[in-house]
């Protein structure tokens, strides 16, 4: 009860904190605003697409747009979407146009945002009208055309992506991660682990790597056109990098060495850093993607020393790291531009995967607390920690969406180990793929071809 | 010049006729397995006591043999299948473990030809990443300390697991303290 309490304490004040551009104005702002904004959804109406000509197959394929589109929108957290039994009129039959909506019938549904569109299927390609209106306001946010050329099956989907990215640049000023893709491992019952590829919201996994030996790690580079893992390919731990497409390519990065683990990649895509057991100690050194030493980054602090698990600020400045220098696990901040070392985290024996906020100013982590893994986020610049989960078995290895607004992680709340995802403040937690065995470290690529 | 070559060439002769007696006493060895035994029987009546001494030789050669054998082959066994434990995030050599590293070290000495792996395993409560950090270090330091005993460094090589290949995937502290292992491989 007492610790239940201290989360929500917890939780407002690091809301708080979000919320806030500088710690400095976080005080003036707590009493206006504490909100997060996952829990407050803006309702959106996605009334039936029009159809041009109405064969069973564009009938399918306007359902399944919608269907999707109302997916993919609740999928932000940001909307929520109104039940369609509210609606007091049907734009595919009345028209989709501005001069066709009544917007005090729409007011009563209950919905801010509304969504018509009209589907035109013609051969080998799909075109899609659609418009975006603010029910308060009465008025047109956007009408846009999209095309796809191609099978309409198979591009339905990048079409309905690409109009839900439209809406959320209309509705937060910033693009959406729905040209984004996560990577994990996967173990099957008789298989060793290997790296998997899906899209942001779960779709379509497919198996990346086929090493037939453990494969750990991913790491996607800043363009998503490649990952960085370590594998038993060599029967040791060593880093390769492969396409991030099936039946890439795979390099070898490092060999020497008895533990050659944890690549992560620099923001410019170049260089890369990694846990390196070269000079006796486990430690992070700079290489370029051929494997060649170009710094060590972390020194000598002990014959049997530990620093592992690199993660850099979206800048490169800074990067982030797991030390045992303390004596137990945790997270260190060096600055790349001063060299200095100081300690993030202090709650608790056990505090590892860092993963740094695209927006720079967060670091999630997995933190080992009464038996348990749970993840939390905290500032760069330290602070107290908010636990986003509780009491769901072992939640660890977070990784945020390109926008910062969720975090993807694995977690064992239902016995084995899956992949789930919530929104930045812990809430919305969800399954997002279903598949036989054990899935681990699942990371979140950038947002790719939008 | 000419004293030079007769010092070369008297080594060279030496160099010849040591070859020969090698390659003879080799092929003896070969031919006459008798004859080997033998050379051990010797062997153990110097280095054993005497009422050993007496049962050995009262024993069948062959008898003999098979024992030497089993026995042999119990040693390589024990020295599989002795792993040594560790504290939770900790590569620190255990006390109660010491002994069983100087059994290896002993047998590894008996054995030169034997090259071996060192595996550093750790249980499933920590991080996949840190872990294969820390199961390294358990090999290395399992692998320090033959070597402080006298084993060759050349002869031993590590490898991590971390917390991939757990003896026993259930979660209780018997199966942790189980999975904290370095366990050593002949290879």
């Amino acid at each position: 009860m007492k610790k239940t309490y201290r989360i929500i304490v917890q939780t407002l004040l690091l809301m708080a904190f979000l919320l806030s551009g500088t710690p400095s104005q976080a005080e003036d702002r707590v009493q206006l605003r504490v909100t997060n904004p996952f829990e407050n959804k803006t309702p959106v109406a996605v009334p039936a697409f029009h159809i041009a000509a109405a064969s069973d197959h564009e009938k399918e394929l306007a359902t399944q747009a919608v269907t999707l589109l109302q997916e993919t929108l609740a999928f932000t957290g940001y909307f929520r979407m109104v039940n369609p039994e509210a609606f007091l009129e049907a734009p595919s039959q009345t028209g989709i146009t501005e001069q066709d909506i009544h917007f005090d019938r729409w007011r009563s549904s209950g919905a801010e945002l509304l969504v018509t569109g009209s589907l035109t299927v013609s051969g080998q390609a799909i075109i899609g009208d659609f418009y975006l209106y603010d029910i308060f306001r009465q008025k047109s946010l956007f009408g846009v055309r999209l095309r796809g050329a191609g099978s309409p099956d198979e591009n339905l989907r990048p079409l309905i992506l690409k109009l839900a990215d439209k809406i959320m640049v209309t509705y937060s000023g910033k693009h959406g991660f729905f040209g984004s893709r996560i990577a994990f491992v996967s173990k099957g019952s008789s298989t060793p682990k290997e790296i998997w590829t899906c899209d942001f919201d779960g779709y379509k996994p497919a198996q990346l790597t086929r090493n037939k030996a453990i494969t750990l790690t991913p790491a996607w580079s800043p363009d998503g056109s490649k990952i960085a893992y370590t594998s038993y390919v060599n029967d040791k731990p060593d880093i390769f990098v492969q396409g991030a497409w099936p039946g890439a390519r795979r390099d070898i990065v490092t060999a020497k060495g008895t533990t050659n683990i944890t690549p992560a990649w620099l923001p410019d895509g170049q260089m890369m850093a990694a846990s390196l057991t070269i000079e006796g100690d486990q430690a992070i050194y700079l290489l370029t993607q051929k494997g060649k030493i170009r710094k060590r980054l972390t020194r000598k602090w002990g014959k049997w020393g530990i620093d592992v698990s690199p993660v850099f600020s979206p800048s490169g400045d800074r990067m982030a790291f797991v030390s045992k220098r303390s004596g137990s696990p945790q997270i260190y901040i060096k600055n790349l531009n001063n060299g200095r070392i100081e300690r993030l985290t202090f709650d608790g024996k056990y505090n590892t995967s860092p993963a740094w906020s695209p927006t720079g100013d967060q670091m999630a982590y997995a933190g080992f607390k009464d038996g348990h893994f749970d993840i939390h986020v905290m500032d760069v610049r330290g602070g107290r920690p908010m636990q986003l989960t509780l009491g769901t078995g072992d939640n660890e290895t977070p990784s945020w969406s390109p926008d910062g607004s969720l975090i993807v992680f694995s977690s064992t709340r239902k016995g084995k180990s899956s992949i789930y995802v919530m929104n930045a403040y812990g809430t919305d937690q969800r399954q997002l793929v279903s598949l036989p065995g054990e899935q681990t470290a699942p990371v979140w690529s950038s947002n790719l071809n939008q | 010049m000419g004293k030079t070559w007769r010092v070369r060439l008297a080594l060279i002769t030496v160099l010849l006729t040591m070859l020969v007696a090698v390659s003879c006493s080799k092929k003896a060895v070969e031919t006459d397995p008798a004859a080997g035994i033998t050379a051990q029987e010797t062997m153990t009546e110097e280095t054993s006591d005497d009422a050993a001494a007496t049962d050995a030789a009262l024993i069948a050669e062959e008898e003999l043999m098979k024992k030497e054998a089993a026995a042999r082959e119990e040693a390589r066994t024990a020295f599989q299948d002795t792993d040594i434990y560790f504290n939770y995030d900790s590569s620190a050599v255990q006390d109660s473990d010491i002994a069983i590293l100087e059994a290896k070290a002993e047998w590894l000495k008996e054995n030169p030809g034997v090259r071996i792996t060192v595996e550093g395993h750790c249980d499933d409560r920590g991080t996949t990443d840190y872990n294969l950090a820390l199961g390294d270090r358990r090999a290395a330091r399992a692998m320090a300390f033959l070597e402080s005993l006298g084993v060759e460094a050349d002869r031993m090589v590590t490898v991590s697991y971390g917390e991939e290949r757990p003896l026993d995937p259930t979660a209780s502290e018997a199966a942790w303290s189980k999975n904290r292992r370095a366990h050593f491989v002949i290879r």
